[in-house]
């Protein structure tokens, strides 16, 4: 039985259910889609009262497995109108996992606009509503600071910036990394609005409850546990990410003129090697101090691709720096200064916003001409509106789509109201047509196709090869697992699937989780249509099937027709 | 003479000669035996342009190969 614990965030009345629904056992994207799909009217408004908010941990969550304690958030996004799982690494979903919780529930929303922010505490025996307005109108690093003086550095916290509470749709919810440091984003989507429209400010479970994982084999277990990290170890792919991480992204779209420059003008950036990884990975050991070019999100992980990326005098100036922020906070602004990414990565994290959603927009606004692409200082000036709240931040921090409506840029680089990731789609029809057919919007993770595209320009057997990748990602969302450990089970899925026997003594057999998966994304797509959104929202903006990218001579000549082969399941 | 660049990677450049051209799929073997240890899964690019492992190489191609990576 799964425990599940629903939280009104009005009265603070709380109750703890049960479940043995196999969408609990194995939790994740699965089961944060499952509840969306079941609890929440699709046509409600997202920052109304009848939206929920689900955060779910996954099946092998609280256990040694590596990189298995991903935090799943389901609810419907304020940004795309539709369906939203945004994942994030961190130790909240461990801490979950130790108060014996599947899965809680934040539900409705106060209707009074002087309503007052509000902490919800999680403990071994109680859940508490607490004053929350100590945190209001500081950074992210500030409330961060203030939750582990409250609550110890151990606690798992998850908290929104100034950007949320303001119900910005670039916003993000903030997670504590294992330092105590809410750095780890579920940052798509809007979500950090949603919770703000509960008037809950931050969420934190105690670590007062070491409930222990129970095995139904634990010899099969920790044999399960060792082989997870011995094919982590011996895979090359998930061995390279350890050092170079996803920077490592740079060299590599460069190298495919897919790196995103110039507000997706360009796919490729002269220049682009003073902000590659080498680049990146040489400055931190120079710097060193606090500066680290391996360090994990999650505990354990034997991947560990995450970074510290220090200031000049090896002070941690941003943890991390990833490829798709290096792309849309630097060459998607023409920017080629490292320090000038961390410091704008860093700004975005304490405004608690969506770096790749605030980069997208950021670079509609040097279109408009608000700035010159390239221009450090009027980016961090930028950022700095985010931060503080002013009319411009509001316009970036509520995302591309509505940036470049109000700054009036038809070149807006997104799907379904969301900033597409770091891959100029024109120069890849694999990644275009993830795009275009992710119920999320633009969004990569979904059915990453690029490392397997023969011919990235041509949309020749696009539909299936992006079709086969939403299936292989979405396995490692459903059970709340790290995206990366699908290089080690992309043709097998039996050790962790044989975790999950020896776990709970539930046999679950690759088709069985297939289906699973495949069940998600119907949900999912079903979701959005009931919410009214048709196949003519899956589309790029008209610039990109008009004008061919420069390096490539591509458009976009994906029809709807395909694009909805894409979205059948 | 064939030169197959690796980046983002302590592999450096191996040089292969091929007497006919030859797919890249076997090339990547034949590479593999020089390194004593298997390739991996790659990106490989020639002129800028992503090569197939069905593709032929010849002589005097310079290939340049990246992990096959993602983001996250």
């Amino acid at each position: 039985m799964f425990n599940i614990l629903r939280i009104n965030t009005v009265t603070g009345d709380f109750k703890r259910e049960t479940s043995s629904e196999k969408e609990f056992l194995l939790g994740g994207r699965t089961l944060s889609s499952y509840m969306v799909s079941k609890e929440v009217a699709a046509s409600c408004d997202p920052l109304g009262r009848h939206n929920k908010m689900f955060l779910c941990c996954g099946a092998l969550s609280g256990t040694m497995v590596s990189s298995a304690n991903r935090l799943s958030i389901g609810s419907k996004s304020p940004l795309t109108g539709g369906i939203k799982e945004s994942n994030a690494g961190g130790i909240v979903g461990h801490r979950m996992a130790q108060q014996d919780l599947r899965c809680i529930v934040l539900e409705d929303a106060p209707i009074e606009d002087d309503a007052k922010w509000k902490v919800i505490v999680i403990s071994k025996d109680n859940v508490e509503l607490i004053d929350g307005e100590f945190l209001a109108k500081k950074g992210v690093y500030e409330k961060s600071e203030l939750l582990t003086e409250k609550f110890g550095p151990k606690a798992g916290c998850m908290t929104i910036g100034p950007a949320g509470e303001n119900l910005m749709n670039a916003s993000g919810i903030a997670c504590s990394d294992p330092h105590g440091v809410c750095s780890r984003y579920a940052g798509r989507g809007g979500l950090g609005a949603v919770m703000a429209s509960k008037k809950i400010i931050a969420v934190v479970i105690l670590n007062d409850n070491g409930v222990k994982p129970e095995f139904a084999d634990a010899d099969a277990f920790k044999v399960g546990t060792k082989r997870i990290v011995h094919l982590l170890k011996e895979n090359p792919v998930s061995s390279s990410f350890t050092k170079y991480g996803t920077a490592a992204m740079v060299d590599i779209c460069q190298a495919l003129k897919v790196l995103p420059t110039n507000n997706f003008k360009q796919g490729t950036m002269e220049g682009a090697e003073q902000i590659n990884a080498q680049s990146m990975y040489d400055l931190i050991k120079e710097r060193g101090g606090e500066g680290r070019t391996q360090h994990a999100c999650q505990l354990p992980c034997a991947i560990q691709c995450s970074n510290v990326f220090p200031d000049k005098d090896g002070n941690l100036l941003c943890s991390p720096i990833e490829y798709e922020t290096m792309a849309l906070m630097g060459s998607n602004l023409g920017l080629k200064n490292l320090d000038t990414i961390a410091e704008l990565n860093r700004l975005a994290n304490d405004a608690g916003v969506d770096t790749l959603e605030v980069g997208a927009a950021m670079g509609v606004a040097l279109e408009a001409g608000i700035a010159e692409f390239g221009d450090d200082q009027a980016c961090i000036d930028l950022m700095h509106d985010v931060l503080n709240v002013t009319p411009m931040g509001r316009i970036l921090g509520s995302g591309c789509k509505t940036a470049a409506k109000v700054l009036g840029v038809r070149h807006a680089p997104h799907v379904l109201g969301q900033g597409i990731p770091a891959y100029e789609p024109r120069g890849t029809k694999g990644m275009a047509m993830t795009y275009l057919s992710s119920p999320m919007g633009g969004d990569h993770t979904f059915g990453f196709t690029l490392r397997d595209e023969d011919v990235p320009t041509s949309k020749e057997g696009k539909v299936e090869l992006s079709k086969k990748f939403q299936l292989i990602g979405s396995r490692m969302d459903a059970m709340g697992t790290c995206n990366f450990v699908r290089y080690s089970v992309r043709n097998d899925m039996s050790p962790l699937l044989d975790l999950i026997k020896a776990r709970y003594d539930v046999v679950i057999t690759a088709e069985e989780f297939d289906e699973f998966v495949t069940d998600t994304l119907r949900r999912e797509h079903q979701f959005n249509s009931d919410a009214g959104i048709t196949l003519a929202d899956h589309r790029f903006c008209e610039t990109f099937y008009e004008t061919a990218q420069p390096e490539t001579g591509e458009k976009i000549d994906i029809t709807d027709e395909e694009c909805a082969e894409a979205m059948k399941w | 003479m064939v030169n197959l660049a690796f980046r983002l990677s302590d592999r450096g450049e191996v040089e292969l000669d091929l007497v006919q051209p030859t797919s890249l799929e076997k090339t990547l073997e034949l590479c593999s035996e020089i390194l004593g240890e298997p390739v991996g899964e790659v990106i490989a690019t020639r002129k800028g342009k992503v090569i197939a492992l069905t593709d032929l190489v010849q002589d005097d191609d310079n290939i340049v190969l990246y992990p096959a990576l993602s983001g996250g």
